[in-house]
């Protein structure tokens, strides 16, 4: 007999926790949970204005435009992002190993670059009007956001399923085909149920981004509900309807939250360690060609037509304009977010995982929870919130940098608490005993052992920050730039020859991030 | 000779699961206790309120004469003098054993990290990574480290639970000396009983949270306070009698028996005090029996359905439906069951 691993069982429970480890998900938490319970109070104090706003039939035409294009996008995300990775996973798909890498590849792109390349390409002025010869009817409404969101998102659904397929057991697969199930029902009735956690919380994150997307919507002038939401900001001097709308956006991510949690089912799927490869399915010759043909056209679309119209309209720009303060407001501002986001991570990770408890617990879902809402919300409550409380002090580098940090943070908890949880608490409690106190033990044993997770916390964070738009632009201090801010706002003007350069660097810089995170998973 | 490590009845519980309940302990400076129960039994928590990693609900503990945890006292296990061997060894990965060893010492003072990796056989080690090791070298870098800053005592959490069979007896005897070289109080906890037998000084065995009884390995075996820690430690039967005056009277016969208890009281017969012969009109039936080389365990069908464990040499060999006789040469009264 083995020894019973009841030391691990017993580790997390009851151990004096030092009050300071609750400082740091305060520190990071609290600049969007201020202002955002600021709105609500505000919002449910403005009284009857609050159900004529609501009832009213904009707000009803608003909720069905968003919902519209959130069904669209999440269905067609799922039948690409599914299917995408069951053949570069489980066919012998000739170049799969290049597929994974190209499929995954939009990640980079920010939702309101592929609106610019989908302007700067179609109707009168566009690129591949030019190139055709005649007017290519200009993508935009509701058809331009449905397809620049799908292209946009559709990744997060992939990496899901394809690392979903990558641990599943194929044995249940094989013990469908012997009972004779053919491959389809096989595939229907087996493996696509056990993809659905993983598949269903890709699908979350993609309804989400939909649904609180502002950059894509605004420039294809598709009415969802964060472009009215600035709008109605932007435009006129009464704010409460645009407190109000921003409002309603929340109740509508709960909604989908909710959608998920009642959808994702009971079973408990385990992904066991996966010894031998999983058998590929035979493709036939014309099947082969058929899934070529459709990775190829989803890498053209995706990627080549979208950077081919960037570089073409970027060529066209007389003299180098390359925006040298937009580059460093941007790195400056993404930099900080992931150092104060990845500095606060570590104690609320060793709060999470070895001090778990019903509170702990709520932290961690908090941060998640501020990660969903949308950033017109929050980037609103802030200029509310600070216009009432700090005097207009909101317009600085410190406060966009806080709730970057905030929103941002749940993506540097996570790989940072993975990370912890695979790490012995032995080793800590080795620390203790031979005479290091908590402080000291965190930054020399927790933080290097962690390492990886901390970085990849810093990368995603990074990323988000750099491509992130209406909260910088509500929050931005006067006279600091940021490539997302240079490509949308020459976008909104169609300048689209002044946006391209911006939007290459900016592609550019995420693929640095995006590249050393796909290196570390394969 | 005053106590390392003084326990007062330690309780614990984590929801509604009882962990401790009464637990108490006193270990002698300089010995080598070992902490014996089967999983669950709340053996590895005991050892982690020493170390300070959990608080008991209540009762105090002492460790060389400071009260460290009770009612109003908790001191953090860095200030505790306590060191500790990870059943996982908790080698700190990205540090080389150098400075695993060298981490609880001011400054990492070289000369005393040479000294004790000298000591547990790894002189000259220093620069190596803690994965480059094998088990066993692992498992000594853990101790050395938790040596290092000369702690009051040293506890060791199933120490060889994480290595091979064939390494672990090895093993064994290397700790055991280290330890009785380096003239460190240790408690380990086990759940293996021949290793506890084979390594301690003193044996406490525990159960439910308690400790049942505390001697030597040798005490232990031979006069067992009660039926549980009787066939915990080793084979045995157990039958009810009557004692008097160094015999004792069971439905299998009168026979002699140690213990000092009189009246009616449990009797151990441990299998070696069961001599049997190969005899077709004997009374009792083999049952079944297991051959272990050295010797056999032999199950006995003896009168009205009573079954008797015997140990017999490696010949002759008995089977299943055999007929035999049996005699008991003598028997343990069980000081816990007299009335």
């Amino acid at each position: 007999m083995t020894a019973p691993p009841d030391t691990a069982a017993v580790a997390t429970r009851a151990r004096p926790t030092p009050w300071w480890l609750w400082v740091a998900p305060g520190l990071a938490l609290l600049p969007a949970l201020v202002p955002f319970t600021f709105l609500m109070g505000r919002v449910l104090g403005s009284g009857s204005r609050l159900s004529d706003i609501v009832l009213s039939s904009q707000t009803a035409r608003l909720i069905a435009n968003t919902a519209t294009l959130v069904v669209l996008v999440v269905i067609s995300t799922a039948v690409i992002g599914i299917g995408a990775a069951w053949l570069t996973e489980r066919t012998d798909l000739r170049g799969r190993r290049l597929w994974r890498v190209v499929v995954m590849l939009p990640l980079v792109m920010p939702s309101y670059v592929i609106a610019l390349a989908l302007l700067a390409a179609t109707g009168p002025r566009g690129y591949l009007s030019d190139l055709a010869g005649f007017t290519i009817p200009a993508v935009s409404g509701l058809i331009g956001a449905w397809l620049t969101l799908t292209l946009a998102t559709y990744p997060y659904v992939y990496l899901a399923a394809s690392a979903s397929l990558r641990r599943l057991d194929s044995a249940h697969e094989e013990a469908a085909r012997g009972l004779g199930a053919g491959p389809w029902r096989a595939f229907r009735t087996i493996v696509l149920p056990q993809l659905r956690p993983a598949v269903g919380s890709g699908l979350l994150v993609v309804a989400l981004y939909t649904l609180s997307d502002f950059g894509a919507v605004s420039l294809l002038r598709f009415d969802s509900f964060s472009r009215v939401v600035y709008a109605q900001y932007a435009g006129r001097l009464d704010r409460t309807p645009a407190a109000v709308l921003a409002s309603v956006l929340v109740v509508l991510a709960l909604v989908v939250v909710w959608a998920e949690w009642r959808t994702r089912g009971r079973a408990a799927y385990h992904g066991r360690p996966v010894t031998r490869p999983p058998r590929l399915a035979r493709l036939s010759t014309t099947g082969s060609a058929v899934a070529t043909g459709l990775l190829t056209a989803l890498a053209l679309v995706s990627l080549v037509i979208p950077l081919g119209v960037l570089v073409a309209w970027a060529s066209r720009v007389s003299g180098p304009v390359i925006p040298w303060d937009a580059m460093a407001g941007s790195l400056t501002a993404a930099t900080l977010a992931a150092l104060l986001a990845s500095a606060l991570a570590l104690p609320t990770a060793v709060l999470i995982a070895r001090h778990s408890s019903r509170t702990t617990r709520w932290v961690e879902r908090t941060a998640y929870a501020v990660f969903a809402l949308p950033h017109v919300t929050i980037g609103l409550a802030t200029v509310f919130f600070a216009a009432r409380y700090l005097g207009g002090f909101y317009q600085s580098l410190t406060v966009l940098v806080a709730v970057y940090a905030a929103v941002f943070f749940a993506q540097a908890l996570g790989p940072t608490r993975a990370a912890l949880l695979q790490v012995s608490p032995a080793i800590e409690e080795a620390s203790r005993s031979l005479g290091a106190g908590p402080m000291r033990t965190i930054v020399r044993i927790t933080a290097p052992t962690v390492r990886r997770g901390l970085v990849a916390g810093a990368l995603l964070v990074f990323l988000t920050t750099m491509k992130e738009l209406p909260a910088t632009l509500l929050l931005r201090p006067t006279g600091f730039e940021t490539l997302a801010i240079d490509v949308w706002s020459a976008a909104d003007s169609l300048l689209y020859s002044r946006a391209a350069v911006p939007a290459i660097l900016l592609l550019v810089v995420a693929a640095i991030p995006t590249y050393l995170l796909t290196r570390r998973e394969t | 000779m005053s106590n390392a490590i003084s326990c007062r009845d330690l309780h614990k519980r984590f929801g509604d699961e009882v962990i401790l309940d009464g637990f108490s302990m006193e270990v002698p400076e300089g010995s080598i206790v070992g902490l014996l129960g089967p999983s669950g039994s709340g053996k590895t928590t005991a050892l982690r309120v020493v170390a300070g990693f959990e608080r008991p609900d209540a009762g105090a503990v002492e460790v060389a004469g400071v009260t460290v945890v009770d009612e109003n006292t908790f001191v953090p296990p860095e200030r505790r003098r306590v060191g500790m061997v990870f059943q996982d060894f908790a080698l700190f990965p990205h540090m080389t054993v150098g400075a695993n060893v060298g981490y609880g010492l001011p400054k990492g003072e070289p000369r005393r990290v040479a000294e004790v990796l000298e000591m547990v056989g790894l002189a000259g080690m220093e620069r190596r990574l803690p994965h480059e090791l094998s088990g066993g070298e692992q498992q000594r870098v853990a101790l050395a480290r938790a040596l290092a800053p000369s702690p009051a005592v040293i506890l060791l959490d199933e120490p060889f639970s994480n290595l091979d069979a064939p390494q672990r007896d090895r093993v064994r005897r290397e700790v055991r000396n280290i330890l009785v070289e380096a003239r460190t109080t240790t408690v380990f906890v086990t759940h293996d009983q021949a290793e506890a037998l084979a390594i301690s000084d003193v044996l406490a065995v525990m159960r439910a949270g308690r400790v049942l009884q505390t001697a030597t390995p040798n005490e232990l075996y031979c006069h067992p306070t009660n039926a549980w820690v009787a066939q915990f430690l080793g084979e045995g039967s157990i039958v009810a009698g009557t004692a008097g005056r160094g015999t004792v009277e069971t439905p299998l016969g009168r026979f002699p028996a140690s213990g000092d208890a009189v009246g009616e009281v449990e009797v151990l017969i441990r299998p070696e005090h069961v001599r049997i012969t190969a005899d077709s009109g004997g009374t009792a039936l083999v049952v079944t029996s297991e051959y272990f080389g050295h010797d056999q365990l032999i199950t006995l069908h003896v009168a009205d359905g009573r079954r008797l464990l015997a140990r017999s040499g490696p010949l002759p060999l008995f089977r299943p439906g055999d007929r035999v006789r049996y005699e008991i040469t003598e028997a343990v009264v069980l000081a816990g069951s007299a009335a």
